[in-house]
């Protein structure tokens, strides 16, 4: 309570930005970018879990209610819907599969249809395409695709509420070159629809097919020139400002900086790989995962040592955030250890079909996770332009 | 934008539900081809199913098919039922369980694989066939709904690691140990097979005690005791190292060295497995389980859906 | 502060250098305008100095150039970050931010400026660009010029040395440009930061110079004081051609100076009627296109109201307003592509019969209303000239066509000989320089033989030479009788071209005339030689020097 009261005394000064949320309490601000990707991924990793179509659906709920709480009126904080809607189209593309490419019908099964069956030869035996189609094939790759559309749901809401920008920060210096890439990318994709919707139109003028590879083409060309001119000038810009500035670092440190983030890096993939493939050596799992982890965290303290940036209004780091990525991470244990329910509840079979059950601690730690809807701050209130302007920036665009 | 979608999504869900509620309603005949007890196998007809549970101190279970159309439909009749993955289907074998077996739980448990994705190259049931006469397992090519046993043959399933050639991690019995050696089928043939209600058992295999330690036998839910006391064979490394090479046509192109070989594991008894017959059992009783959950699920799912319905609404409105 | 010594920039694909041998001085405090055609350099010139060129661009730069004491050879650009602010021409294709305070914010972060000197140069900052209302907004909601300051004190934070600004007010209306260059002047003036400065309409800048870097070409570059380098130079504002042309010296570069040298020349002209700038008769036909009522609105809010407009062949009008006021959404409507939310168009299709644009398909809008966009190479797509002209000839359906036209017959190849003569058929679209590009969007346009023929912003970057060139084609195309329409900011492209002025305000038309009554009407839409005349009614310096060679003109009676 110290710390929104003292935030409270902080914001008296400047009240045109910080206006007090409607419940009067707590203070409108932006939760650390990092808070919500850690927040998120762990949701994302007690996803990976379970196939569990009730859990599945709480997700996508919990996540519905998060993002609508917490997101801000930002361009990029408007996209929810279409993870959605990939969302829905990795379902559909799962089930199309499992149907087409049967994976078989036993007599067990409930069957729905049958689609015409195509002979393979006997040296392609291996694949199947057609036949009998099954509820039970139907459900379950249902089932697989919603975790899979679940997952992904989970990263498109860390993209929805924290400001890829502002999270683009974290990344330390060392990794200059990606750091470009991402805030390219990140600022050229909106102007890219952009300039689709334009030159699509100027298409008309010319009257061209509107149809076919020819239309593609004359869309493609000129939307790719100019997104490539974009990004061009757009790196320029941050070279020009000093983006990945050595200051007073000398060669050598940069040098040494980059070598031992690089080297982590291969050693935690190493490690990751290590871990989840068991066929791979020992070696390679979690001695390996914490050589990388090591020399990753040297790498970052040398490059650190001596310091090249500084931020302007630094994102906190204080209860909420600690709230918020707990309230993931802690959902994420909760799935993975496996206490206080049977493991076999996060995967209802299918074969034979049977009632997905509700297990009591998974379903408390996907709704924990949907705490982080009100352990965050509320959203800055988007500065609302006045009418004339917006009229004036609707005719811009034209 | 953003809760619309989700009321049409939580729409979407319930429209699903609703029909997995009225397949749930609709249960399957289940028709199962012809199981029969391991005495109507014979060195020219029906196929011997093999599945080791070593792997969790079990013995190795063989029972008898006399028609099986596919490796798949061998390995669920008489007691016998798989599961297979959430990404591939039934036609991965990710678990296997016997109706006589620990109350026809299914191995791996859900503990140890969650039959979600296909299981590592390290830890799954791998699928070996012998051929009449033939003194070695070949790797199988082919899954077990694609795989049409011969007459006479041996499928045998074991759970473990292989590499991709299937020169690691091979079968340590022999199909001698396994296949059937008796020319003519032995015990009652007329009955047919019926996965509710097993036969019972002949009374000349009806020897030795129960497999695999302590078979849960549940009265209860089986309504009777289980018909599952099949004759229990250990694999004597004599019988092995001399099969009856009479109803072997192909045993004498290649004697006794491979024999000797195949015989090599067997001569440690320790670590051999143990052979147990297994008679068809009924199917263990399938629970498809209670709609409360799914009711109390659908409930809780709806609250926080409409909760993102009423904040976006609120949104909306100050805006 | 700045210093090039021999400097060569050789860029790889290219078959001659695009500087050589560049010696300059650049003292501090200096404001200096780097002026030049298109593609003689101004920009590699300009990127040399922060080390752009040649470590962002590619190609080989001889020879040194040495910023504050620093050899950009050794500095890359981020390295002189806080030495040299760069500001480009579209502001927001270099925000790396998303509010205006955070933009501002972004250098000295890279920069390790700690965090209470960020905050007070932040707040200095947006005070000194007036900024400081706007500070929370997004980038992306701001209009043009907020845009370019919001660029240049993005910049200014890190207390540059040296400010390099390449053509700020291109994209620009009149007021935003004056905004800028207010801001820019008083950076000199205040605070004594040395500014390098490429920009297409001297008229704006050249009274701000203190020095003048000439590109005449041929990777030469010439330097000295504005009054003596625009004396001869290739490129001169109507000021300075004024100036020329009555042999004033010292050359006036500001209105004041202008007005004062030109008091005799006022004598002299008074009493004699100037010859109208655009030559041939005003035009009496009929209409060719009618709007009555047009109204457009995205998303419920209107951005042209209920518009009436009559456009009559051979006359050529000028479409003029602030940013945002409504012109490109009136020409996409009268086009008949863009969205129309009420009212009606209706062209005469020369056969008697009238026709609606947007009712009609698609290939048959185009033979009634041609339309070259904003952005016009957004039209090409192909690999080479020849078979951009091919594809427009064979989409104009040279043939039977539903909609009877006039004037049908020359190809697009033969159109874009009579506009830009001497493009060759194996060039590749994006090669063309911005004049030719238009050229050809033009010919691929005109190829469907539209009696209307509207253009968007086609003056926007295009340099003195390409602009004669484009009057030239507009002529062309009033002679043939067509209505041709410009939407323009540039009021001396538009004293020079246009018949007639239609000026825009959020979306109403406000004015409607003879370009002579409308834009001298306003001091602000006022061309050069209008302001430095007045109360005379001149236009032009052509009209002026043909009033002096013809003493005797048609007005000599009066």
């Amino acid at each position: 309570m110290t710390a929104v009261r003292r935030a409270a005394v902080e914001a008296t000064p400047s009240p045109s930005r910080q206006a007090p949320d409607g419940d009067g309490r707590r203070l409108p601000r932006a939760l650390h970018p990092l808070a919500w990707w850690i927040w998120a991924l762990a949701l994302a990793t007690a996803v990976s879990r379970t196939a569990n179509p009730l859990l599945l659906f709480l997700v996508l709920a919990v996540l519905g209610y998060v993002v609508t709480a917490r997101r801000t009126e930002a361009p990029w904080a408007r996209g929810f819907q279409y993870y959605l809607y990939m969302a829905l189209t990795v379902v559909t593309i799962r089930v199309v599969f499992r149907a087409v490419f049967a994976t078989g019908i036993t007599p067990r099964d409930h069957f729905l249809f049958s689609l015409p069956h195509i002979p393979t030869p006997d040296w392609y035996a291996g694949i199947r395409i057609g036949g009998p189609v099954s509820l039970e094939a139907i459900l379950s790759a249902a089932t697989d695709g919603l975790r899979l559309a679940c997952m992904l749901c989970c990263i498109g809401a860390a993209n929805t509420l924290a400001n890829p920008k502002r999270a683009l920060r974290v990344l330390p210096g060392a990794l200059y070159e990606l750091g470009v890439a991402v805030t390219v990318a990140i600022s050229v994709a909106p102007q890219l629809v952009q300039s689709v919707q334009r030159v699509s139109r100027a298409r008309r003028l010319r009257a061209g097919r509107n149809r076919g590879f020819a239309a593609l083409r004359g869309i493609v060309v000129p939307v790719l020139e100019d997104a490539l001119e974009r990004s061009l000038r757009l790196a320029a810009a941050m070279d020009s400002r000093g983006y990945g500035r050595a200051g007073t670092a000398t060669r050598r440190s940069r040098r040494l900086t980059g070598a031992l983030m690089l080297l982590g890096m291969c050693g935690l993939c190493a490690g990751a790989y290590g871990l989840l493939d068991a066929t791979a050596p020992r070696v390679l799992g979690l001695p390996a995962m914490t050589a990388g982890a090591v020399l990753c965290v040297t790498g970052l303290r040398v490059g650190g040592r001596r310091v090249t940036r500084t931020t302007y209004r630094p994102d906190p780091w204080k209860l909420p955030e600690w709230a918020v990525a707990g309230s993931g991470v802690l959902s994420a244990v909760l799935l993975f250890t496996g206490l206080g329910y049977d493991a076999a509840e996060l995967n209802p079979s299918i074969y034979p079909l049977t009632w997905p059950s509700l297990p009591l601690v998974p379903t408390a730690a996907i709704l924990l996770a949907g705490a982080a809807g009100f352990l965050s701050p509320p959203p800055t209130a988007p500065t609302a332009p006045r009418p004339a302007q917006r009229r004036t920036q609707k005719a811009d665009v034209t | 934008m953003i809760p619309s979608s989700v009321t049409r999504a939580t729409v979407r869900v319930t429209a699903a539900l609703g029909m997995a509620v009225a397949a749930l309603g609709a249960t399957g005949a289940p028709a199962v081809a012809a199981p029969q007890p391991m005495g109507r196998c014979t060195t020219s007809s029906g196929a011997v199913l093999a599945v080791d549970f070593s792997h969790w101190g079990g013995p190795v279970l063989r029972s008898c098919g006399t028609t099986p159309a596919t490796g798949y439909e061998l390995l669920n009749q008489g007691g016998w039922r798989t599961t297979g993955t959430g990404h591939d289907g039934p036609a991965f074998i990710c678990r296997i369980g016997y109706g006589g077996y620990q109350g026809g739980r299914q191995y791996p448990t859900a503990g140890e694989d969650d039959c979600v994705l296909t299981p590592p190259a390290s830890a799954y049931w791998s699928y070996w066939h012998a051929d009449p006469g033939a003194h070695d397992w070949e790797y199988s090519q082919l899954g077990a709904m694609l795989y049409k046993p011969k007459p006479g043959s041996v499928d045998l399933w074991i759970f473990g690691g292989t590499d991709i050639k299937g020169t690691e991690g091979r079968p340590r019995i022999t199909p001698d140990q396994l296949r059937a050696h008796n020319t003519r089928p032995q015990g009652d043939a007329g009955r047919p097979a019926s996965t509710a209600k097993a036969p019972s058992l002949p009374p000349d295999i009806d020897t030795g005690p129960a497999p695999g330690g302590q078979p849960k036998s549940d009265p209860e839910k089986t309504g009777r005791k289980p018909t599952r006391e099949p004759e229990k064979r250990t694999a004597r490394p004599g019988k092995s190292a001399s099969p009856q090479q009479s109803t072997s046509p192909s045993h004498s192109t290649s004697p006794s060295p491979s024999a000797s070989d195949t015989a090599a594991p067997a001569t440690t008894p320790g670590t051999s497995p143990r052979v147990v017959d297994a008679a068809p059992a009924s199917d263990t009783a399938h629970d498809s389980g209670s709609l409360r959950p799914v009711a109390a699920g659908a409930s809780l799912i709806a609250v926080v859906g409409g909760a993102a319905v009423y904040v976006a609404r609120r949104r909306r409105r100050s805006e | 502060m700045i210093t090039f010594d021999q400097v060569t920039v050789h860029y790889d694909d290219a078959s001659r250098p695009a500087l050589r041998e560049v010696d300059l001085t650049v003292e501090e405090g200096e404001l200096c305008l780097v002026v030049g055609h298109t593609g003689v350099g101004k920009s590699t010139l300009l990127g040399a100095v922060n080390g752009l060129v040649p470590h962002f661009t590619g190609g080989t730069l001889y020879g040194r150039v040495i910023v504050d004491g620093r050899d950009t050879a050794h500095h890359p650009p981020r390295e002189l970050a806080d030495v040299v602010g760069v500001v480009g021409q579209d502001p927001i294709d270099g925000f790396v931010t998303d509010t205006v305070e955070e933009e501002l914010a972004y250098t000295l972060e890279q920069l390790a400026v700690p965090a209470p000197t960020m905050r007070k140069r932040v707040e200095e900052t947006l005070d000194l660009l007036g900024l400081a209302d706007l500070r929370h907004r997004a980038l992306h909601e701001l209009s043009g010029g907020q845009q370019q300051r919001v660029a240049i004190g993005s910049v200014l934070t890190a207390h540059p040395r040296v400010l390099v600004l390449d053509e700020p007010t291109s994209a620009l209306d009149p007021t935003a440009a004056e905004e800028v260059l207010a801001a820019v002047t008083r950076l000199v003036h205040d605070l004594g930061v040395t500014v390098l400065m490429a920009e297409h309409r001297l008229e704006r800048v050249v009274q701000y110079a203190d020095r003048v870097i000439h590109l005449p070409g041929g990777g030469q570059v010439v330097s000295g004081l504005p009054a003596d380098i625009l004396r001869t130079s290739s490129i001169a504002p109507p000021i300075v051609e004024l100036g020329r042309a009555a042999d004033w010296s010292p050359l006036p570069l500001s209105i004041r100076d202008a007005r004062r040298a030109a008091t005799g020349l006022r004598t002299r002209l008074t009493g004699r009627t100037p010859l109208p700038a655009r030559s041939g008769p005003a035009p009496e036909g009929p209409a060719l296109l009618t709007a009555r009522g047009v109204t457009v609105s995205y998303q419920g809010v209107p951005a042209v109201r209920g518009v009436d407009l009559a456009l009559r062949g051979g006359e050529v009008t000028a479409l003029m307003g602030r940013n945002g006021s409504g012109k490109s959404s009136l020409l996409w409507a009268l086009q008949g592509s863009g969205p129309r939310r009420a009212g009606s168009v209706t062209v005469d299709t020369g056969a008697g019969s009238t026709s609606d644009p947007h009712a009609v398909s698609a290939s048959d809008a185009r033979r009634m209303v041609g339309l070259v966009p904003q952005t016009p190479a957004d039209l090409l797509y192909l690999e080479s000239v020849r078979q951009e002209l091919d594809q427009a000839d064979s989409e104009s359906g040279r043939g039977g066509t539903a909609v009877p036209t006039v004037g049908l017959g020359d190809s697009a190849r033969a159109i874009l000989d009579r506009l830009a003569p001497g493009i060759d058929d194996s060039t590749h679209p994006r090669d063309l320089s911005e004049g030719q590009k238009l050229a050809l969007v033009l010919a691929v346009q005109l190829s469907a033989a539209p009696r209307v023929l509207l253009l968007d912003e086609p003056t926007r970057g295009l340099d003195y030479r390409a602009k004669n060139q484009l009057i030239g084609m507009v002529d062309a195309l009033a002679a043939e009788g067509r209505a041709v329409v410009i939407s323009t900011h540039d009021v001396e492209f538009v004293a020079r071209a246009a018949d007639r002025v239609v000026v825009m305000a959020e979306g109403d038309i406000v004015a409607d005339g003879p370009t002579t009554e409308v834009i001298v009407a306003s001091p602000a839409f006022a061309p050069q030689t209008a302001k430095i005349l007045a109360p005379l009614p001149y236009l032009t310096v052509e009209q002026v020097v043909s009033g002096l060679d013809h003493p005797s003109g048609t007005g000599a009676g009066a």
